[in-house]
């Protein structure tokens, strides 16, 4: 058996296993985590958006508390000028502004937007001042005095901006306040939107990522189903759940590749044995000649002359040579062997492969013809299997033909780069209702015992791997004949990936 | 010129048969109990031993069956002497792979309906021994050759004595044997001695290998057994030089197993 | 005295040039041929006593020319050697008349005895081994 297929070739499980891992249950963590994270940052930055809102408007409430306190003042400025009262009242709710501000000061530092904090406490502090100097003066004097003018353009002044930087202040912290609640509104509307999208592109990433590998596991069984035992090789980057799958159709295929290797094997001797008849004439023959030759030289040694005693031991000697060439044809056929493609010599195969049949289609009283085109060009292909082929494709016809009847192995150059090998026979021909089936497993039309039905069906699976086709036509009663196609040069190659397509039955 | 086997389980009946065919071709008879006695005396042995070895097939499970291998060796061996001198009528169950060698050899299968036994005549006890006699000369056949006794595709000529006497089943086997096809030749006779002389180198090799398949060809032996197969070489040299000294043994080869194109 | 006739037919080259000149110091009248078809019209020509022939062979086989040399003269010895024995070989030919027959690789001498039984049972008396 060709053992050196089964025996576990590492390098393709290495290839398969030796990508880095990037399983699906990872991809699939992996989305959700990302779309958790995502939620994460959006809550947390909504959560961040509605406290800075909340101390927005805690700023903006401390600056309207100032506002308010300072406009009191204004107001009760206004009556101290009108009716000379509330002086106090004033000075309390300016007092109560600066403590405002004084006790907010660091908060609104930290807070509130930029502010002129510098002009706003010398504008409020020189208001303070301004409102203190009328103290000591009674509003009586105070009307008539020359310095009330003064003072009271200082008081409109520094009020006023006070009162315009404080309600600008609050003013714009209002706007940012509504600029945020709008944000707010709108980045979970946004959000979702982004999330709509991303749903949508890890859906089809991951099903793509699922259908992919699905795909190439329906086109390798295809391919397997049609004999092709070469391995799954990897097509993604990553390792992943497939691979294990991959990993254990690879494990099958050398399996079946065994089997497979194992049938052509014992096939291989089941057409030996079918030649024995053939070979034992063939072998007798020159020991019979040898035998002979050597029996003459002891009886009449004396009577001879020297160069009939030379022509006697050449003879010897030349039919050692034949004998050996027999057994080595036959052993070089049976030899367990590991499967090479090689260039081969396709008009020099079929003549080996006449030979080994020769002598049985003589016991048979057969005639095989060779009608090989000369000057083939060389294919690639496996010397053995392909023998087995041709000589199995020889001896199914000569179980077909009767005694007197005729094969013909004809190879022809055909265009696009094929060769033909037609064998055919003028025998019983092949019923048409099982011409379709011809190339099965165990289907056979020989009594049980006789055949095993394996043999077309090895030889389909030989050619196939050839990139060869093999069809067969038959008119029952008239003949059977089997055509393979083969590729050579250049084709060769790519016909291999499309040897998919086996053309069986009638053509 | 030719020989005739006539091979059943019914010993009456086809020994009633080979007498007369004897008689009517002039050939000499051989019983299986004429056998059995030519082999006692050439070999020096009890005829006691030998008819054990004719009811007793050796089995597997059964321990010692080597002097039955042995036994059986020596009877075909005897087999082979006398046939040597051709113009012989054998009557029995041994030999049929000798018989089958030979193409001068007309095997004659003879088969009786279980009613044929039981004849008005023949007493009761008789009968009921008889039956267990055939069953065992079949179950024997197929211990020792590894075949039905009642298989006719192994046979030339098949009479069923149901519709027949013994004496017109003669006839037939003398009609038959006068086809030229059955005349010994060169080819045939050398046949024979190659059988004869791989006999006798079974009979002497069997006491040591008792698993053993001999075959020889004008005097080239060839020895097939399991137990050569792995490790045994010294064995088996033991053995090539004990079967080189006989005679008419040019050559030897001693196989583990038989299988054709084995090792090639 | 008149001599046995001998034909012998085999494709081997061979085999008829060692076999004529041990079969001719016998006395016998010895044809060596190795194309049966030629063979086989030789026959038809004029009857040989002795036909040795060789059985697988092309185009013609050992058995055409049995049968060809007993529809000539049906008192013809033919001796059939072949690289190929079989117990039913053997009974083909000896019922379509064959004299006698040996497997290949045979002895001259075996040859030699089975051409002077022939020869004897002819009527030849003075063919004898040496």
């Amino acid at each position: 058996m060709w053992f050196f297929n089964s025996t576990p070739t590492h390098d393709e499980r290495d290839d398969l296993l030796g990508r880095p891992s990037f399983n699906f249950r990872l991809q699939i963590i992996l989305g959700f985590f990302t779309f958790f994270i995502l939620s994460v940052v959006i809550t947390i930055g909504a959560m961040l958006t509605i406290s800075r809102i909340e101390r927005k408007i805690e700023t903006v409430s401390t600056w309207e508390r100032f506002l308010y306190n300072i406009e009191q003042a204004r107001r009760w400025e206004k009556n101290y000028f009108l009716y000379g009262t509330n002086l106090d009242d004033a000075l309390e709710s300016t007092a109560n502004a600066q403590a405002i501000l004084n006790e907010n000061l660091h908060y609104l530092e930290q807070m509130s937007i930029p502010w002129p904090k510098e002009e706003l406490m010398r504008d409020l502090a020189l208001y303070q001042s301004s409102l203190k100097m009328l103290a000591p003066i009674s509003l009586q004097e105070f009307n008539t005095a020359d310095g009330r003018m003064a003072v009271e353009a200082d008081l409109r002044r520094y009020g006023a901006q006070v009162v315009t930087e404080a309600a600008a202040l609050a003013a714009k912290e209002h706007e940012l306040i509504a600029k945020w609640l709008n944000i707010v509104q709108k980045v979970p509307v946004y959000f979702l939107i982004f999330l709509f999208f991303l749903m949508i592109y890890v859906a089809r990433f991951l099903s793509l990522r699922f259908m992919q590998p699905l795909k190439q596991l329906v086109q390798h069984t295809q391919r397997i189903a049609k004999g092709d035992f070469t391995p799954v090789k990897p097509a993604r980057k990553y390792r992943d759940e497939f691979t294990t799958v991959e990993v254990a159709i690879n494990r099958m295929l050398r399996e079946l590749e065994s089997r497979q290797n194992s049938l052509i094997e014992s096939h291989k001797l089941r057409a030996v044995g079918i030649l024995t008849a053939g070979v034992a004439h063939e072998l007798n023959n020159p020991l019979n000649n040898i035998m002979l030759s050597a029996h003459s030289l002891l009886e009449e040694y004396d009577e001879l002359s020297k160069d009939e005693h030379t022509e006697m031991i050449t003879d010897i000697i030349q039919e050692t040579d034949r004998s050996r060439a027999i057994v080595h044809n036959l052993l070089d056929f049976t030899r367990e062997n590991k499967s090479v493609m090689q260039p081969l010599d396709l008009s020099l195969l079929l003549n080996e492969t006449a030979k080994l049949a020769f002598n049985q289609a003589r016991v048979r009283g057969v005639a095989i013809q060779l009608d090989i085109e000369p000057e083939l060009p060389a294919i690639r292909g496996d010397r053995q299997q392909l023998k087995q082929v041709f000589l199995n494709l020889v001896l199914n016809a000569l179980d077909a033909v009767n005694k007197g009847g005729r094969i013909q192995l004809k190879a022809r150059k055909q265009p696009n780069h094929r060769i033909i090998v037609e064998v055919e026979d003028n025998g019983c021909g092949i019923p048409p209702e099982v011409l379709p089936n011809i190339f099965d497993p165990f289907f056979t039309t020989k009594p049980v015992g006789k055949g095993t039905g394996l043999g077309l069906s090895v030889s389909h699976g030989i050619i196939s791997n050839h990139g060869g086709r093999i069809e067969v036509a038959s008119e029952q009663g008239r003949y059977s004949r089997f055509t393979v196609t083969l590729p050579w040069g250049a084709t060769q190659t790519a016909a291999t990936s499309d040897q998919r397509q086996p053309q069986e039955g009638a053509s | 010129m030719s020989i005739v086997a006539i091979i059943s389980r019914h010993g009456r009946e086809s020994a009633a048969i080979a007498g007369f065919t004897a008689s009517r071709l002039g050939y000499r008879l051989v019983l299986m109990e004429d056998l059995v006695k030519s082999a006692a005396q050439r070999f020096q042995i009890s005829e006691a031993d030998l008819f054990r070895a004719l009811k007793e097939p050796p089995v597997l499970q059964r321990l010692n069956t080597k002097p039955l291998r042995k036994h059986i060796a020596l009877l075909e061996q005897t087999l082979c002497e006398l046939m040597a001198g051709n113009q012989m009528v054998f009557c029995g169950y041994l030999g049929y792979p000798i018989f089958h060698e030979i193409s001068h050899v007309l095997k004659v299968l003879v088969l009786a309906h279980p009613a044929a036994e039981a004849h008005p005549t023949t007493p009761p006890e008789t009968t009921s021994s008889n039956g267990r006699g055939q069953v065992r000369k079949g179950r024997w056949f197929q211990r020792v050759y590894n075949a039905r006794l009642d298989d006719p595709n192994l046979y030339d000529l098949t009479l069923n004595l149901d519709h027949m006497s013994t004496e017109e089943a003669a006839d037939v086997i003398v009609n038959t044997l006068g086809q030229q096809r059955f005349r010994p030749m060169t080819y045939s006779m050398n046949c024979m001695g190659n059988l004869e002389l791989a006999c006798q180198v079974k009979s002497t090799i069997v006491d040591q290998v008792p698993d053993v398949e001999v075959k020889a060809h004008d005097g080239t032996v060839y020895i097939y057994a399991k137990a050569f197969k792995r490790g045994n070489r010294r064995k088996a040299l033991q053995i090539k030089e004990s079967v080189m000294h006989m005679e008419g043994v040019n050559y030897v080869e001693v196989i583990g197993e038989k299988e054709l194109f084995e090792g090639m | 005295m008149k001599r046995p006739t001998v034909l012998l037919i085999d494709d081997e080259p061979i085999v008829g040039q060692r076999l004529k000149g041990t079969l001719e110091k016998l006395g016998c009248e010895v044809d060596v041929f190795q194309d049966p078809g030629k063979a086989l019209d030789r026959i038809r020509e004029k009857g040989f006593d002795i036909i040795v022939t060789d059985v697988m062979m092309p185009d013609v086989n050992g058995i055409q020319i049995l049968e060809a040399a007993k529809a000539v003269n049906a008192d013809a010895k033919v001796i059939i050697i072949t690289g190929f024995a079989t117990s039913d070989l053997a009974r083909e030919c000896m019922e379509k008349g064959a004299f006698d027959m040996i497997a290949k690789p045979f002895k001259p001498s075996d040859l030699r005895s089975m051409v002077v039984r022939a020869a004897t049972e002819m009527g030849f008396t003075d063919i004898q081994e040496r």
